[in-house]
């Protein structure tokens, strides 16, 4: 039975939209293209609005944190970028957003991202399994090795890494072809739901 | 000085100070390192703007020169109207913006992605060969994984299912361990490059 | 007509034609829904035990970093695994670190905690969304009160009865993360586990999930989901037939459909391989 909500209609009447660039490009798809793309920029802009407002304004303004300031003059010197001849203030904001995030980084790498995938990697060398993980780790870290010339073994080692590479992305691959047929049958199921096919 | 060097010592201040509150437990650091961190918040929420309003600019100019594909321009911008005036005057938890969000704005992007699956299935007609022994190894394993996520690999034996997970947990495991170390190190070296200045590229062009 | 020059027009047969075939495998199962065993695997039923195990009151920090275009392989194990925490009497504290986040926090809210009759603020809250990636991660783990002075409503944080109890990470009994790309679980890890301790499940699309295997295997992931199968497998679990259960038919024939397409590529390319070799 056809469904009589504006909203199922909506989504698969766009979701159609979308789709019928497989048969070709056309105006139809064209305009749902620029009204999705204008609605996810006027979402990004709304949340980040709220986040102004409750992180920003709100504290410096009801709380008296004046320190807030700094984050506030920053944040809108980042569009000076489009003001001709004052786009180099838009770096004092860049660099306040690249430091923290190079800081939060380098705090965390070197503990959960080396020495405990290393300290994993130390494991008996009593099976198939074990040895296969060690020499795909090792081989793996030799390939992208590049700062000293290696001898035959550590080239060797590479090509073994580069194999364990490829199950990587063969794996990566097997689970993008469910990843994005689970997308497209969630927009087919948009169109079928106009009918009433759930 | 104030266009290259004055940049690159904040960097350089902010980033030492979330490091050194990491391994020194001295109150007026962490706070300093809390009140950064807050500002990080607010500057990330004026750059979520940035790319709308480039977008907008590209747009109005494109309706006002009235160049080709204008009217989709003007589509582009009465969306990006709606949903940002919209959402900053009722806000994103009001019905209206939610009932939009759901019905208008989720389901293009659902079908953009999944129109991929299109291209994937093109792709494995026309290209995915077995042209190499790397090849090989990489079509085994996405065959075998594909087998295993769908519940066909385990009416067919349910080894295979046993044989993708195999796969993931071991010799997928090993691999990415290997480029998870090395992505590390590359982190932390480059992390350090642009600690110290030597490393400008954040800034833009002329920056260096 | 040699069998070489047979793949060779079968291989250059129209575009279009193969997408009207992988149209029809996923539209058909659609239609006509196929009953699909679902078998468990461990990484599900591990969360689901750990779950389980957590005494009532127990806090569940949920991440909800699923973008629009991923709503069909995050959202029905994001819904599930809420719909679990609050038939087990968790706490659930929403937040998001992706913009589109919250929009999916309202979802789950209303498909989940209201039919329930969860009271929000008591049982559940939605802080909103913060931008700054993995620094704003940071700084709510170390101060749920700083990061958040206001829910996504706009009620004060300090005024909220749940937030009463949940000032740092160290108030929290379980991080799940629900992403769809950025810092992921390799950001958690480093900010939640690492620091605090905190024990740590993620959902992520089929393409990250192959990446996050190091962490499992190093024991600071306790549960990785990966994309609608194991959203399937945790509606199964909690006997919550949703989203992910429907759509794994579809799956299955259009993997068939592609993997033939696969072979078919390769039969080609080996039987011309002799005729490319003489060029």
């Amino acid at each position: 039975m056809i469904s009589e909500s504006l909203g199922i209609w909506m989504a698969g009447l766009l979701s159609i939209a979308i789709f019928s660039y497989l048969l070709g490009d056309n105006p139809v798809f064209k305009l749902a293209e620029h009204m999705f793309v204008g609605a996810g920029a006027g979402h990004a802009i709304t949340m980040g609005f709220g986040n102004i407002r409750d992180v920003g304004w709100i504290p410096m303004v009801r709380d008296g944190r004046i320190t807030i300031i700094v984050a506030m003059v920053a944040g809108l010197l980042l569009y000076s970028r489009f003001v001709r001849g004052y786009s180099w203030l838009a770096r004092w904001g860049v660099a306040v957003m690249v430091g923290i995030g190079t800081g939060v980084l380098l705090r965390g790498l070197p503990a959960a991202q080396i020495l405990a995938q290393i300290r994993a990697t130390m494991i008996p060398l009593n099976s198939i399994d074990n040895l296969i993980i060690i020499l795909g780790t090792l081989g793996g870290i030799s390939f992208f090795m590049f700062t000293f010339k290696g001898n035959a073994a550590t080239h060797n080692l590479g090509l073994l890494g580069r194999l364990a590479m490829m199950v990587c992305f063969g794996a990566a691959f097997g689970n993008a072809v469910f990843q994005r047929t689970g997308q497209a049958a969630g927009a087919i199921q948009n169109m079928l739901k106009v009918f009433g096919i759930e | 000085m104030a266009t290259k060097t004055m940049p690159s010592a904040i960097l350089a201040i902010v980033a030492t100070v979330m490091i050194l509150d990491n391994f020194l437990n001295i109150p007026v650091l962490g706070s300093l390192s809390s009140e950064i961190r807050i500002w990080g918040v607010i500057i990330a929420a004026f750059a979520l703007g940035l790319a709308s309003i480039n977008l907008a600019r590209f747009h109005v100019v494109r309706v006002a020169r009235q160049t080709t594909d204008w009217p989709y321009s003007v589509a582009c911008l009465i969306a990006m109207a709606a949903f940002g005036l919209g959402g900053i005057a009722a806000g994103p938890g009001n019905d209206y913006y939610r009932f939009y969000f759901a019905n208008f704005f989720s389901p293009m992007a659902v079908a953009t992605m999944g129109m991929t699956i299109f291209f994937i299935a093109t792709a494995a007609f026309r290209a995915v060969t077995i042209r190499s022994l790397e090849a090989g190894v990489l079509l085994a394993a996405a065959l075998v994984v594909m087998l295993g996520n769908i519940p066909l690999g385990d009416a067919i034996s349910p080894h295979i299912p046993d044989a993708a997970e195999w796969i993931r947990r071991i010799p997928n495991m090993a691999g990415q361990r290997g480029i998870l170390i090395t992505s590390a190190i590359g982190s932390i070296a480059f992390g350090l490059r642009v600690l110290i200045g030597l490393e400008r590229t954040q800034f833009g062009a002329g920056a260096g | 007509m040699s069998f070489a020059d047979f793949m060779l027009r079968v291989q250059s047969v129209d575009t279009r034609i193969i997408r009207v075939l992988v149209f029809l495998a996923i539209l058909i199962p659609l239609v006509n829904p196929l009953p699909v065993p679902m078998v468990v695997t461990d990484a599900p039923r591990t969360l689901y035990d750990f779950i389980e195990q957590l005494p009532p009151g127990s806090v569940m920090l949920v991440d909800t970093n699923i973008s629009a275009a991923y709503r069909p392989t995050l959202y029905g194990t994001a819904e599930a695994v809420f719909s679990h925490a609050m038939r087990r009497g968790l706490r659930v504290v929403l937040t998001s670190f992706a913009p589109e986040g919250p929009m999916f926090n309202e979802q789950m809210i209303e498909s989940v905690a209201v039919p329930a009759g969860k009271v929000y603020g008591v049982d559940y809250v939605h802080l909103g969304y913060r931008a700054g990636g993995e620094g704003a991660v940071a700084e709510v783990l170390r101060d749920f009160h700083g990061a958040y002075d206001t829910d996504f409503h706009g009620n004060r944080v300090a005024d909220i009865p749940i937030m009463q109890d949940v000032r740092t990470a160290r108030d929290v009994s379980l991080v799940v993360i629900h992403s769809a790309g950025g810092y992921a679980g390799g950001g958690w890890v480093r900010q939640a586990v690492d620091p605090y301790g905190l024990p740590l499940a993620v959902s992520v699309t089929g393409v990250m999930a192959p990446s996050h295997y190091p962490y499992t295997d190093a024991g600071q992931i306790i549960a990785l989901l990966s994309d609608m199968k194991s959203g399937a497998e945790y509606e199964t679990l909690i006997q919550r037939p949703g989203v992910s259960l429907a759509g794994m038919g579809a799956q299955t024939f259009a993997h068939i459909l592609i993997i033939l397409l696969i072979f078919l590529s390769n039969v080609s390319y080996f039987a011309n391989r002799g005729r490319r070799a003489k060029k």
